[in-house]
């Protein structure tokens, strides 16, 4: 029940059917009332006419006519068509037609109206005057022709308006899938569409206008929720990459501080070395020269004065970490030659188990910076690439090109520029390392050797060199599978030679 | 005897450097801060200023210049350590070593020394400058 009343099919099939409910009973009893008043209308016409025939063929015949001849002339009324009952009563005389018996007069009660007195007859007389003296004709007709042709036209009626409901019946759920179909086609669109199909078009596939009308605005409307969609995710993933952005930066700001943190202390006490060193030094050497020349002693203190000038070396590194010896003065520094340079001082002490692989890209164009300084940051990556192949073999590569930095390293680093920047690549096929001491590389006394083999601070100085000719430098490691520097400098193309000529 | 005033904020530092100069046989006069060796100065003539550059108070490169003013002809010899005392910033232009050096010897300092240095590279400034070629 719920289904016929809560559709649009159900819907129009109870509508339908309430107005004929209403309409086809009235339809039916008012066909029913006109056809009867018809039938009856027509049945007295024919009794009037017999009647007035009869009365005009007595007149007729006149008054020397035979009893013989009145009774052919009511005889012709009763066999004429639904005649019954034929009779002339006057004070002199009485003559029946001799079709009906005296019995059936007996039944004599004349009718007002058609169908009165249940006797199937209907009778009547009308007053005649015959020879000259007054007469009563009296007639009677059967009703029942009359009655039956009205029961054919019930039946017929009642036929007609069925089959009409039957026919409407079958054509209403036509009628109603005809208007439903639409709308069906549009819900399964907009469940396609629902379901993440956004190409898919609300159309009706039907002529009727208030359909089309709504899937057009339907339509309309998917397309503008589409953009909008497309518009928010595009701007959450526009925020999440700026999130992520701000993240990268955000690390690198702090690694950058903490780098400054330990750059200022690292400066700092490089100065109190320094002023400690001077007595020492000093010192020793006084105390060396008022000792004999063949006392054990002057041999002790040659040891504390080596000590002291290496203690000299060490705190000179940090200070060019601290940038306390950053030189000024900037030139265009060719990288290629500064490579070959460092390969050739290299070459000696490559380990016999280590290869060194250079690859140049000759049209790399100068950077600027301390050409000594660019030596010593290519050797530190270099010493600290051959330090991490172990005693395995092994390779280290040197490659240097052009490259397109991405946007955010760009951002981070606006020192760089937004042109391509020089690429220098130190990468090794040793142990490798892990996250943690990846991010503490570049700390000054950082190391993974152990104690005798390194400082740990060629990487914080290589980071300072780097920094200071406003570069990047970055690190992938993979545990064995070794390690990547990869440092960013700003190319040149046009900047002032040491002598103030233009490099081209 | 050449005449040598010695100021160095470091205790360790004036007196090593007094004891070696002394046993070279120069006249030593020391003073941690600029303040006292001007005094000392207007009571004696030195003939070298050997000073710190990098001090708390005047430092060594105010010193020259106040130094001159009393003893033109006195000859100087800055020293300095190098240290993180510039400004405080991680960047290219913080004042360096060197820096301060060059400014020591835009004061007008004949001689620039980074500490530590040994006996014979003090000895030789010092040699090089009381007299000349």
């Amino acid at each position: 029940m719920a289904a016929l009343t809560k559709t649009i099919a159900g819907r129009i099939t109870l509508g339908v059917l309430a107005i004929h409910v209403l309409v086809l009973p009235t339809l039916y009893f008012g066909m029913v009332y006109l056809i009867k008043q018809s039938n009856e209308e027509m049945f007295l016409n024919s009794v009037r006419g017999h009647a007035r025939y009869l009365a005009d063929s007595l007149e007729r015949i006149g008054a020397s006519a035979s009893d013989k001849e009145i009774t052919d002339i009511l005889d012709s009324v009763v066999l004429s068509g639904s005649g019954f009952f034929a009779e002339l009563v006057g004070d002199k005389r009485r003559i029946l037609s001799s079709l009906v018996t005296a019995a059936d007069a007996e039944t004599y009660l004349e009718d007002l109206t058609f169908q009165q007195h249940d006797d199937g007859i209907y009778f009547f007389s009308v007053p005649v005057l015959y020879a000259g003296d007054p007469y009563s004709l009296r007639v009677g007709f059967d009703e029942a022709p009359y009655l039956e042709q009205n029961t054919i036209a019930y039946k017929n009626g009642l036929i007609i308006i069925s089959g009409y409901l039957a026919a409407l019946l079958a054509m209403l759920p036509v009628i109603g899938r005809r208007v439903v179909r639409p709308v069906k086609a549009l819900q399964k669109a907009s469940r396609q569409i629902a379901s993440g199909a956004l190409s898919e078009h609300l159309t009706a596939e039907t002529d009727l206008v208030e359909l089309v009308d709504l899937s057009r605005d339907l339509d309309l409307m998917k397309d503008r929720l589409t953009d909008v969609s497309k518009q928010l995710q595009q701007e959450i993933l526009d925020r999440e990459k700026a999130d992520l952005d701000r993240l990268s930066l955000e690390q690198q700001l702090r690694h950058v501080q903490r780098l400054e943190t330990v750059g200022t202390m690292a400066g700092g006490i490089a100065h109190e070395l320094n002023n400690i060193l001077v007595p020492i030094i000093l010192y020793t050497e006084t105390a060396i020269e008022d000792l004999p020349a063949d006392s054990a002693v002057r041999d002790d203190l040659q040891r504390v004065l080596r000590s002291a000038t290496r203690a000299k070396g060490i705190v000179g590194q940090v200070l060019t970490f601290s940038r306390k010896m950053a030189v000024d003065t900037h030139a265009a520094v060719d990288m290629a030659a500064a490579i070959r340079d460092t390969a050739e001082l290299l070459r000696a002490s490559v380990p016999a188990f280590a290869k060194l692989e250079i690859d140049i890209d000759p049209t790399c164009p100068p950077v600027l910076g301390d050409a000594a300084l660019v030596g010593q940051l290519i050797l530190n990556l270099c010493t600290n690439a051959f330090q991490a192949l172990r005693d395995e073999h092994g390779v280290v590569r040197i490659s240097l090109g052009l490259t397109q930095i991405d946007t955010a390293i760009a951002k981070a680093n606006p020192l760089l520029g937004q042109g391509p920047c020089v690429c220098l690549t130190v990468s090794d096929t040793g142990e490798g390392m892990d996250h943690q001491t990846v991010a503490r590389i570049f700390e000054p006394f950082f190391t993974t050797r152990s104690v005798g083999e390194g400082t740990g601070l060629g990487l914080s100085v290589v980071h300072g060199i780097v920094t200071d000719m406003n570069g990047v430098i970055q690190v992938e490691s993979t545990i064995e599978f070794g390690s990547v520097f990869r440092v960013l400098l700003p190319a040149t193309h046009n900047v002032p030679h040491e002598d103030g000529q233009a490099v081209s | 005897m050449s005449s040598i005033l010695l100021i160095d904020d470091e205790f360790d530092v004036r007196s090593a450097v007094a004891k070696v100069l002394s046993r070279e046989g120069f006249e030593v006069s020391t003073a941690e801060n600029v303040e006292q060796g001007l005094k000392l100065l207007d009571k004696h003539h030195f003939d070298v200023l050997i000073t710190d550059v990098i001090m708390p108070g005047i430092d060594g490169v105010q010193a020259i210049r106040l130094v001159r003013e009393i003893n033109p002809d006195i000859k100087v010899i800055a020293i300095s350590g190098g240290g993180n005392f510039g400004p405080k910033s991680y960047q290219p232009q913080a004042i360096t070593t060197t820096a301060y050096l060059q400014a020591a010897t835009t004061a007008g300092a004949d001689w620039v020394l980074t500490k530590p240095f040994q006996k014979a590279d003090i000895v030789d400034a010092v040699r090089q400058l009381v007299s000349p070629a």
